[in-house]
């Protein structure tokens, strides 16, 4: 009981402490959030499309590239084939006849192997990468480019949202991505972003110049690459107005694939980086958000655990009781009295940081101009997220611990 | 290469002190609330005396009273809802808030005294009530009581003649002991106890023996049972024919 207590206040504590610097940062710089569009000098910049069996989306990413509003001649798209068995070469060849996209065909190696190739083939001043399943909106690109008017930003990542969220996953990713949006803004506040995100980052060509390409990076190149540019105390900014939609996993099995890739990557990149932690050198990003993003998820699966372990019992509580006077409607009979309203200190606060979330996610709205209704899908995140989360945690620390390498 | 900007030790010194803010003012929040339901259950607790002293006093000194006019369905309702009450307080704060243990105690006291007056207004007006006096303790002493609760509960809503008066058996209270059934003489010969020290072994503490001998402990009608009753044994010692 008191240890139970002791785990369920602090988590509150840290979490209510997490959302109230977020909120606070935010609040410090709300005057640099956006940066005014750019209007002159642009700069050449190249965007790598990868593309694995994306037979169904690729010609539409290509197009949504061509319709950026960006100068033509400024502008180029390779989309680099890395080996896939569908038509997906097929339908990226018949995108050659505009000027600016140049198709590669390459045997699979893996999607870094890919993006390295796009760099080898272009003299651009900036590079991109946009997956095969996303979508870019026409300002993005011009939205993104002024961020990189600072000579120490390296790189600038966009807000992606959930494509035509259908189906209770789909919708609750669309939640979990606007949460992103927020504070990846945030983080990007504190100079302290750990993924560059496969749906439209673009980077300086002297970042990779300098140090080095794309990496396996246990099959998030784009986690890898981020903390590589941490690592060399350089800058990667966010420009949250910039918007790209990508197509979420619709099946549970797809989900929990790429779920379990992301997080055990992020936990060996995090590793292989963690002269970083607790290092403050590296600012507020060792000193606080690289150490806070695991004790976050550390404590998620303690309370998870405890919440588990106080439903087992009331579960058998009731049970014992169903076992000596059978099953009866009447136990769940509904009398409203303020009287039993739980209001002791927890349900309060939680509360409170329940109410601090919905916020937050308005906020993600707002700053990426998501237009969208969410009710129902705020409804679907609430119900399911946290036990999905767990087990996308559980099974990721799991490969961790038995050294399985995961696949796309 | 560049040089990132020193941290800003202020902000979070800020944000620790907000955060505490925050879980001040909610912690006041409930301590408020929940010294509101205490006084809520002290009102309630206050209104009962007053009623049951009413009612001893109609019973004492009008002798011609009509049975009709007097009755412990009201009583045993609002004495059923403190008893609510009392043990979400508990649940909600520990068994062991100094509070609770003394609206406990209190709470015990009140369901005597109901006891006394039902058992003397059923003799007066015939009214055919059954009382039960209900022994439980926790889960450590008495895994069984859970199940025994839940079963006297299932009667309770069958049998509206029934009247339930369930106590701790672990309360330290005075009067509770003048009540507690202590085990049966067997069970202190099966411990081997000679009987000169049965009788001060009884009075010193009996939780021992409790524990071995088995709560719960059921009172029908001054009788008491010994261990767990299902549905069907509770049938068979209630005096059934009077419902």
């Amino acid at each position: 009981m008191v240890i139970g207590n002791i785990i369920i206040y602090s988590s509150i504590f840290f979490f209510l402490y997490i959302s109230i610097l977020s909120l606070l940062v935010l609040w410090e710089c709300k005057n640099r959030i956006y940066k005014p569009k750019l209007r002159k000098n642009h700069p050449n910049v190249c965007i790598i499309v990868p593309c694995f069996n994306e037979e169904k989306t690729i010609v539409k990413t290509v197009h949504s590239l061509l319709k950026l509003d960006y100068p033509r001649d400024r502008l180029e798209i390779l989309v680099i084939d890395d080996g896939s068995s569908d038509k997906t070469l097929e339908r990226a060849k018949t995108l050659e006849k505009y000027t600016q996209v140049k198709v590669f065909h390459k045997p699979n190696k893996g999607k870094y192997t890919a993006l390295n190739y796009g760099l080898s083939k272009t003299k651009a001043e900036f590079v991109g990468c946009l997956d095969a399943d996303s979508f870019v909106i026409p300002q993005a690109l011009g939205l993104i480019m002024p961020y990189f008017n600072n000579p120490k930003i390296m790189a600038c990542t966009s807000s992606v949202k959930i494509h035509q969220a259908k189906g209770a996953l789909q919708r609750i990713q669309k939640i979990e991505y606007i949460f992103g949006i927020f504070l990846r803004k945030v983080f990007a506040l504190l100079n302290s972003i750990t993924v560059a995100p496969g749906p439209f980052t673009i980077f300086r060509k002297r970042a990779f110049d300098k140090l080095g390409p794309f990496r396996h990076g246990h099959n998030t190149e784009d986690l890898e690459i981020a903390f590589r540019i941490q690592s060399k105390n350089y800058e990667i900014a966010n420009a949250p107005n910039a918007c790209v939609y990508t197509v979420g996993p619709s099946s549970f099995k797809k989900l929990f694939q790429q779920r379990k890739r992301w997080y055990s990557g992020l936990s060996r990149n995090a590793w292989d980086y963690r002269s970083l932690m607790f290092n403050r050198t590296y600012g507020d990003l060792g000193f606080f958000v690289f150490p806070s993003i695991f004790l976050s998820v550390l404590i998620f699966l303690f309370v998870s655990f405890y919440t588990i372990f106080q439903f087992t019992q009331y579960a058998i509580h009731r049970f014992i009781a169903w076992q000596a006077v059978g099953f009866s409607l009447n136990q769940f009979v509904f009398r409203f009295d303020w009287f039993f309203i739980n209001t002791q200190l927890y349900v309060l606060l939680s509360i409170l940081l329940f109410g601090m979330f919905f916020g937050i996610v308005l906020l993600g709205k707002k700053l990426s101009f998501t237009k969208s209704r969410t009710g129902k899908d705020f409804l679907f995140f609430v119900l399911f997220y946290s036990p999905l989360y767990f087990i996308w945690w559980l099974s990721a620390i799991q490969d961790i611990v038995f050294n399985k390498k995961n696949k796309w | 290469m560049v040089n990132r900007k020193p941290i800003n030790t202020q902000k979070y010194i800020l944000t620790f002190c907000f955060t505490a803010i925050i879980f001040s003012l909610g912690f006041f929040v409930s301590d408020y609330l929940n010294n509101k339901r205490f006084s809520e259950i002290n009102t309630m607790k206050q209104k009962f005396q007053i009623q049951v002293l009413a009612m001893e006093t109609q019973l004492d000194h009008f002798k011609d009273i009509l049975c009709a006019d007097i009755g412990d369905d009201i009583l045993t309702h609002e004495l059923h809802l403190i008893g609510e009450k009392l043990e979400f307080m508990a649940n909600n704060l520990g068994h062991n808030h100094p509070e609770v243990l003394h609206l406990k105690k209190y709470y015990s006291l009140l369901q005597i005294r109901h006891h006394h007056f039902s058992q003397q207004l059923c003799e007066r007006c015939n009214l055919g009530l059954v009382h039960i006096l209900y022994f439980f303790a926790n889960t450590k002493y008495c895994p069984d009581c859970e199940k025994q609760s839940a079963v006297l509960s299932f009667l309770r809503e069958q049998y509206p003649l029934l009247r339930i008066y369930s106590f701790d058996y672990n309360l330290d209270l005075m009067a509770l002991a003048a009540i507690k059934p202590l085990p049966p003489k067997s069970a202190l010969e099966l411990n081997g106890l000679p009987n000169s020290e049965q009788e001060s072994e009884l009075k010193s503490d009996t939780k021992p023996l409790i524990q071995e001998y088995g709560l719960p402990i059921i009172v029908v009608e001054g009788k008491p049972f010994w261990g767990f009753k299902d549905i069907q044994e509770m049938k068979k010692i209630l005096p059934l024919t009077r419902f």
